[in-house]
């Protein structure tokens, strides 16, 4: 059944609400339903807008998109993975110096789809590998799920 | 003797001295294959098709081990990377980024047969 957000403040005291779709998404207009599996369904042209622009304005800029609608469509059904890449991008920032960190979406079925952050770097080999076991470590300590969404690929030599 | 497939990584090297992009894509295609055969062998995954690469990755990330479980996420970009030397056609990698490939499927290898105990400071 498809149903309307109207407000943030009528999407939070519906309880039941709540509890299937978390706290994520909550923009005025968008119409959405259930699967019978549970999966969120946007249901028409106009939401799926408003869910990319909320998404590419989130971004600002900071990523390079090697397309520019499929990456944003995997983040719009992935919302929970957002933070977590801005985490990496400050990480890697902090880290080494990377002239370009780009979003490509690496799909192979409908079932093995992942977001890949990939730097490009002229970074040796050795800064680069200590620092993705780190960040791997920690990640899959504090981000069990949303690691299972995404990986780091490093583009060395690029110019 | 059955064949080790790790020592397709030794192929990888013999190539990597090479400067056309052939080289550059037998090299990573080598040493990608020569890392999932044997991490394939080691899990005792037979199946055939392509979503045998994805069961080698998933079953390395369920792991307990974080070392095995780092390991399935550096596969898995290095079979996106492999995906890309095989079929894009249109993109240029550089000859000089040839080691990084080997190095990477060594590196995979060293974390799968690494207890996380005895990983101290990577």
């Amino acid at each position: 059944m498809a149903e309307t957000l109207t407000s943030i403040s009528r999407y939070k005291r519906d309880n039941v609400l709540e509890k299937r779709m978390p706290s994520r998404l909550p923009i005025e207009g968008i119409k959405y339903h259930y699967t019978a599996t549970g999966a969120l369904n946007i249901d028409n042209a106009y939401s799926i807008e408003l869910m990319r622009l909320r998404v590419r304005q989130k971004l600002n800029n900071q990523f390079q998109l090697q397309n520019d609608i499929v990456e944003i469509d995997f983040l719009v059904k992935n919302t929970d993975i957002l933070s977590v890449i801005f985490e990496i991008r400050e990480s890697i920032i902090k880290e080494f110096d990377a002239y370009n960190i780009a979003l490509e979406l690496h799909s192979e079925s409908n079932s093995w789809e992942t977001l890949f952050i990939v730097v490009s770097t002229n970074a040796v080999w050795e800064k680069t590998n200590s620092f993705i076991n780190l960040l791997f470590k920690k990640l899959f300590k504090t981000q069990p799920e949303a690691i299972s969404k995404i990986n780091l690929s490093i583009a060395p030599d690029a110019v | 003797m059955p064949f080790d497939p790790r020592t397709l990584i030794d192929v990888s090297k013999e190539l990597k001295g090479g400067t056309t992009q052939a080289h550059v894509r037998s090299v990573i295609n080598r040493a990608y294959y020569g890392v999932f055969g044997y991490l394939r062998n080691e899990l005792g995954i037979y199946s055939e098709g392509i979503s045998v690469h994805k069961e080698v990755c998933d079953t390395l990330m369920r792991s307990i081990s974080v070392n095995k479980k780092i390991a399935g996420k550096r596969l898995e970009s290095l079979f996106a990377k492999r995906k890309e030397a095989d079929y894009k056609h249109s993109l240029t990698f550089p000859t000089t980024s040839n080691d990084h490939y080997i190095r990477e499927a060594e590196e995979i290898i060293r974390l799968y047969n690494t207890p996380d105990d005895e990983e101290k400071d990577y």
